[in-house]
């Protein structure tokens, strides 16, 4: 290494980043230039002393972040971290030898393992299978097979209405089993008959009759709803008029009951005004306030 | 051809289209049972097995999306039948991890179809090693390529449990190739 190359990678040498051949290559360098050791000699803190400190410090704070790398390892070699983490996860490993060697295997695991999903088993073996698989009778694909019949089975028994189903089936059962009584269901007399004559002018005869009850029924229906609508108007005449004329009488007797009041109360004013004025009362000429009042 | 039409003739009995859907899978069927149980003749055996179960059962052959996990989840049973099997009567053999893995490889020199075989080999006795729980969703999901959903639905474990599981055995299995590679790189 010559002076040139040592100043290019000064920096990196101060920070402690260069690759270990490198960094031996400086240090080799250092050993015969007084010039470049010169340059060096300011930073006092060599770089083997300054990983020796970030190591101190580390453990002293966080601890190793060895941790955290291994967290983010397999998200790194997926290409699955942001460009911040990636820079961080690239700063540890320029430093951790063993995060480095992990990080290589994990890279190498990438690119082996989907290569062995595929192994060749040796030329014979289609053959052998080919030759034992012929003598086997295949199955008939229109028949579903026991298993399939089970799987059917498990799906319907998984249903959530299969509770009420079994619970309706086992009470249809009992009542079936134990021979419990049921509600006897109600047939007319003579329909039995009918059915079991089963001629069509037998069938037709009751619809006949059917038909003229139905329209006997309308027409009464029809009549009685008349006369009750007429029996409520009637009712409710009646009623309205008896009403108002009860009314009336309470009015009347009101409006002879006030009257009689005003007139009492006039022939009480009467008696208490003074003689002139009852008599200009009496001849309808204005008292002396309404005048003033009047323009 | 299409998968779907395979599938179609192989339910209808056709030995063609038996033969081709044998050919499809049988390297996927051969490469699971292979890692499972560790051993090719094992292997070999358990994948005839599978394939002679699948014949067997034809109309239950499921439609083109689950056909894969479907004979997956054969050759896992298969597989752990066997080694519950072992695991009563130990075999007297080793696993031979080196005997596999000569995998055709046209555009590569003799040199580097050896490195890539040694890097398999390594990478599969890495994967014997981690726990039972940690192999199978390797197995499943980084070789298979399986989702999952359906690892979780396989291995009839909470999907929560798949995820989180998966990236630890991710790492555990980096890390038993590091420890592998650094013995390997040794010995050598």
């Amino acid at each position: 290494m010559n002076c040139d190359t040592f100043l290019s990678l000064l920096s990196e040498y101060q920070r402690g980043v260069l690759l270990p051949e490198r960094q031996l290559d400086a240090q080799a360098h250092l050993q015969h230039c007084e010039e470049c050791r010169s340059l060096v000699a300011p930073f006092a803190l060599a770089p083997d002393m300054a990983q020796d400190l970030t190591r101190s410090i580390l453990a002293r704070t966080t601890g190793s972040p060895c941790v955290r790398l291994r967290d983010l390892a397999c998200a790194f070699v997926d290409g699955e971290l942001g460009e911040p983490q990636i820079a961080l996860v690239k700063g540890h490993l320029e430093h951790c030898p063993a995060c480095r060697a992990l990080m290589a295997s994990l890279v190498e695991l990438k690119a082996v393992l989907p290569a062995l999903c595929e192994v060749e088993p040796g030329p014979r073996f289609t053959q052998e299978i080919l030759r034992v698989t012929t003598h086997l009778p295949v199955p008939d694909p229109w028949l579903p097979s026991w298993a399939v019949l089970r799987e059917r089975w498990m799906k319907l028994i998984r249903r959530p209405r299969i509770c009420f189903e079994a619970a309706y089936l086992g009470t249809v059962a009992g009542v079936v089993v134990l021979n419990l009584p049921l509600p006897k269901l109600s047939v007319k007399a003579g329909v039995v008959e009918i059915v079991r004559d089963a001629r069509p002018e037998g069938l037709l005869q009751p619809l006949v009759h059917s038909a003229r009850h139905l329209v006997a029924d309308v027409a009464d229906f029809e009549r009685r709803s008349a006369d009750s609508l007429r029996g409520a108007v009637r009712r409710g005449g009646v009623g309205l008029s008896q009403e108002l004329s009860r009314e009336a009488e309470g009015l009347d007797a009101l409006w002879h009951r006030v009257s009689g009041e005003v007139i009492a109360w006039f022939q009480g004013l009467g008696r208490s005004l003074p003689q002139g004025t009852k008599k200009r009362v009496e001849a309808g000429e204005p008292s002396a306030s309404s005048a003033r009042s009047s323009p | 051809m299409e998968l779907s039409g395979l599938l179609e003739q192989v339910r209808w009995g056709d030995e063609l289209a038996w033969e081709a859907f044998v050919r499809r899978f049988q390297s996927r069927v051969f490469g699971l049972a292979y890692h499972y149980v560790g051993q090719a003749e094992d292997a070999r055996d358990l994948a005839q097995e599978v394939f002679i179960r699948i014949y067997q059962h034809l109309d239950q052959v499921p439609d083109e999306e689950g056909v894969l996990p479907w004979m997956l989840r054969i050759t896992r049973n298969a597989c752990l039948d066997l080694l519950r099997r072992r695991k009563a009567r130990p075999p007297l053999w080793d696993i031979p991890v080196e005997e596999m893995f000569d995998l055709r490889a046209p555009g590569q020199s003799p040199e580097e179809q050896h490195l890539e075989a040694a890097r398999k080999s390594l990478v599969h006795r890495a994967l014997q090693e981690l726990t039972q729980i940690n192999r199978e969703i390797i197995l499943l999901k980084e070789i298979q390529g399986l989702s999952l959903d359906e690892i979780a639905a396989l291995l009839a474990v909470p999907l929560g449990t798949v995820k989180s599981r998966s990236n630890r055995a991710r790492l555990e299995l980096a890390e038993r190739l590091s420890a592998l590679g650094a013995v390997a790189g040794r010995t050598s």
